[in-house]
């Protein structure tokens, strides 16, 4: 795949979501960002901001298999997974048999992931890590390509469970769907409640969305930028070499390696999106908040303050200088 | 590893040079504020220690230390284009392309299968920037900081040197300084007074420079460094004059070899002032006795032996009017020998004037370097090694040494000044060996041994001269003035000094002997 290519199925699959969903265009690209990386996406918002639409929409346009999981408090692993049967053949003997989960799909919709206990949570960890399950001691490889997208209500937290450190971390993006504009909001209506709901096409397939995955990881990186992303990921940190201050002040863990992975493949895709093959500063500025946001873990006195993780992310890319060992 | 497109290597080279001019600037900076700061601090420590150097030669000598490793920062080649990539891609907003299209072609990152597009879309980019490509000029950090302490350091250089901090080793030498400049005021009014008797032209002109430099010395606030750098000056202008006057000597008794002057000719009261004094008597027996026959001849052979003896330490010319002489006193022409004669003396009186020129400039130099050197060294007296070395052996202890110690401050509750080279010693055990050979001729004469005190070359200089044999004639420097103060002197220095107790009765008997002969 070419660049130009890559650039050109990217521009039809937003715009062919755009179609349904009304406004979140920097959402929307965000979304399909991830997708191309390779990896998973958290939607935080409200109920009834059409995330779940968005994920559909997306599924339909990439002619995908797609499959959604509403979380609840009593849903079980097995739920997810799948689990062994007993069956019986036409003679009479009985065996067991896997039957698949809904996760044996291209695109999970993970809906208010937060429902559900931890446990059950735990249950995506090896499928959006390894794109495998393993049931019964049986091994099972996912499709490719294979996309988790998770969604949780941050308002309402009766009877609901935090996702692990080690769930969140898994998540390449943390995206947080607003409340739409006026305008945006006529639109929506205009759009919904008419005779005829608009109709999406299957723009591209998932081979390309492969091509265009591998096509990325193409892109070329130069040495003191990878430097600049470590020393980023390092600043979220509240102790050692380059500590950003609110860090330091606010910060119980900071962002791991995986989120220094996850800036450098979203800033990639970026770098495509701008008719480039090499990673600017600009790009990794682009995607850092989306990328680290749910990588910090706030300390006691961050939570008790009501510390915002993007601000401590836009404070360590502020107190991180790009070029250190020139002086001009 | 690929070959960096020409676009980006002439881009690159561009910004490399206009960093490396910018960070030999901020080496400029940075250079200018540590020498700067270490003049200053010299400054200060000058108002404790005396110093030799001035501050603003410290700011000097460091700045053009640095200079070199400025220039050779700005001018030598940039090898590694990575730092001007970045900051090229930082100014010019290139978006990393041309900084990753160098990783690449220089293999410091793995090639990837974009790696040609990216080295061509650097390439474009490259070519676009080329014609604009000026970088914002770079104004060094810390120049605030460096113009503070180049003010600091240019004021305190102006206002600090000759400051001194009561009760420090830099106010003694401050003092040192003072004492030396009424000392060399001494010396211009010697020289006024040689210049005045030797009628010495040179000693005139110099009299009033060296004048000049004592008053300097006994300004307020002179500093060790600017005292010696003015006493260096006016050695160096003397020394000038007097190798000028040599060579004038030289040329007059030798024009072939004028580099080979007599040693004894720097004694102008002896061989000189001797052959003067004889061919004026010879002039007058030539005027008085022209008709007594025996006598000519005598008087004959003395030109003669003049003329031929004379050679190498009389003036050619002179020589010559001395042969001129002889022949026509010889001829009969009395009156045109006698003419010749005294034309002679005259060549030989200007021959002693330029010698007088001379030994006067020496005294003086002698002098400066001896002040040089006191002032150098710092506080404190002189040592025994100092006077060991025969540093203060220009003028003979007088009958001003009294006064100028006591103007040197030093009269009232002052130690009594250190022993002169042999003052105390056992007579006959002196220190010269020549002394211990032979007895040469005496005069017979009664001779009147004293000592004096003091320090040689203090106080007024004295010149007697001693005319003719001396048969039967007293001393002309009588010591019976002086001993009692000998005595008074050795009974204080008896009582301070550090004499062996088995020796104090030796000692005490020399200094009764001296009495007695009063």
């Amino acid at each position: 795949m070419e660049p130009e290519q890559f650039r050109q199925t990217f521009l039809r699959l937003k715009a062919e979501i755009q179609k349904v969903i009304v406004g979140y265009e920097a959402l929307i690209e965000e979304v399909l960002t991830a997708l191309v990386a390779g990896g998973h996406v958290l939607l935080e918002g409200v109920p009834g901001l059409g995330k779940t639409l968005l994920v559909k929409t997306l599924a339909q346009a990439l002619d995908l298999h797609y499959s959604r999981i509403q979380f609840t408090p009593d849903l079980m692993p097995a739920d997810i997974i799948g689990t062994n049967v007993v069956m019986q053949d036409e003679a009479g003997r009985r065996f067991f048999e896997f039957q698949r989960g809904p996760i044996f799909s291209q695109i999970v919709l993970a809906d208010e992931i937060n429902r559900a206990t931890p446990k059950t949570q735990s249950a995506l960890l090896e499928a959006m890590q390894e794109h495998a399950v393993t049931a019964a001691g049986v091994h099972y490889t996912l499709e490719e390509p294979f996309f988790v997208l998770a969604t949780q209500n941050p308002i309402e937290m009766e009877g609901t469970y935090p996702l692990p450190e080690a769930q969140v971390d898994r998540f390449l993006f943390k995206l947080r769907v607003l409340f739409p504009a006026l305008d945006d909001l006529v639109k929506i209506m205009d759009r919904t409640t008419g005779p005829e709901l608009p109709a999406v096409e299957r723009v591209t397939s998932g081979a390309t969305i492969l091509a265009m995955q591998t096509l990325a990881r193409e892109v070329a990186v130069a040495a003191h930028v990878k430097d600049y992303v470590a020393r980023v990921v390092r600043a979220t940190h509240p102790e050692g070499e380059g500590t950003a201050s609110m860090a330091k002040r606010f910060v119980r863990y900071g962002a791991s390696p995986r989120g220094a992975q996850a800036l450098l493949l979203a800033a990639k895709v970026r770098a495509l999106l701008a008719e480039r093959a090499n990673v600017s500063f600009e790009d990794l500025r682009a995607v850092s908040l989306p990328a680290l946001r749910h990588r910090v873990i706030l300390n006691f006195e961050g939570e008790a303050e009501g510390a915002d993780p993007d601000d401590i992310v836009r404070n360590a890319l502020e107190e991180t200088p790009e070029l250190t060992r020139v002086r001009r | 590893m690929t070959a960096v497109p020409v676009e980006v290597r002439r881009l690159l080279r561009r910004v490399a040079r206009t960093l490396a001019w910018g960070q030999a600037w901020a080496w400029a900076v940075r250079g200018v504020t540590i020498a700067a700061a270490a003049s200053l601090a010299w400054a200060l420590l000058g108002t404790v220690i005396p110093l030799s150097l001035p501050p603003l030669l410290v700011l000097a000598a460091g700045l053009a230390a640095a200079l070199p490793l400025v220039l050779a920062r700005g001018v030598l080649p940039v090898r590694d284009l990575a730092p001007a990539a970045r900051v090229a891609d930082a100014e010019l907003r290139l978006r990393e392309r041309v900084s990753t299209a160098l990783d690449l072609a220089t293999g410091r990152i793995p090639a990837t299968a974009l790696a040609d597009q990216v080295l061509r879309d650097a390439a474009a980019t490259a070519r676009d920037a080329l014609p604009g490509a000026r970088l914002r000029p770079a104004w060094p950090g810390g120049t605030r900081r460096a113009l503070l302490v180049v003010s600091l350091a240019a004021l305190a250089s102006v206002l600090v040197p000759g400051f001194s901090l009561p009760a420090t080793p830099a106010r003694e030498t401050a003092v040192r300084i003072k004492r030396e400049g009424r000392r060399l005021e001494q010396v211009a009014k010697q020289l006024e007074q040689l210049a005045r008797t030797e009628r010495a032209p040179q000693a005139r002109r110099t009299a009033p420079e060296v004048r000049s430099l004592a008053r300097e010395l006994q300004r307020e606030r002179m500093d060790r460094s600017a005292a010696l750098a003015r006493i260096a000056a006016l050695e160096r202008q003397l020394e000038a004059a007097r190798r000028q006057l040599s060579q004038r000597i030289g040329e007059a008794l030798n024009p072939q070899a004028p580099a080979q002057i007599p040693e004894s000719l720097f004694r102008p009261t002896t061989t000189l002032g001797q052959n003067i004094r004889q061919l004026r008597e010879l002039a007058a027996r030539l005027s008085q006795e022209q008709n007594v026959e025996g006598q000519r001849d005598d008087l004959l052979a003395q030109l003669a032996q003049l003329s031929q003896s004379g050679e190498g330490q009389l003036p050619i010319e002179a020589r010559r009017k001395l042969e001129e002489a002889r022949r026509k006193t010889e001829a009969g022409d009395t009156a045109g020998g006698r003419e010749a004669l005294t034309e002679a003396i005259q060549e030989l009186e200007g021959l002693r004037a330029v010698l007088a020129d001379e030994n006067a400039l020496r005294m003086t130099e002698r002098e400066l370097e001896r002040s040089s050197m006191r002032i150098a060294r710092g506080a404190g007296p002189e040592s025994a090694e100092e006077v060991e070395r025969g540093e203060t052996r220009t003028a003979p202890p007088g009958p001003g040494t009294k006064r100028l110690q006591e103007q040197e401050g030093e009269a009232v509750g002052a130690p009594p000044p250190q022993p002169g080279p042999n003052e105390g010693s056992t007579p006959g055990q002196g220190k010269i060996a020549e002394k211990l050979g032979p007895q040469s001729p005496r005069l017979d004469a009664e001779a009147q041994r004293s000592r004096v005190r003091g320090q040689e070359g203090q106080g007024q200089l004295q010149t007697t001269e001693l005319l003719g044999p001396g048969r039967k004639q007293p001393a002309r420097a009588p010591a019976v003035n002086v001993s009692p103060l000998v005595v008074r002197r050795a009974d204080e220095h008896m009582a301070r000094a550090r004499v062996p107790a088995d020796l104090r009765a030796v000692v005490r008997r020399y200094f009764l002997a001296l009495a007695q002969r009063r």
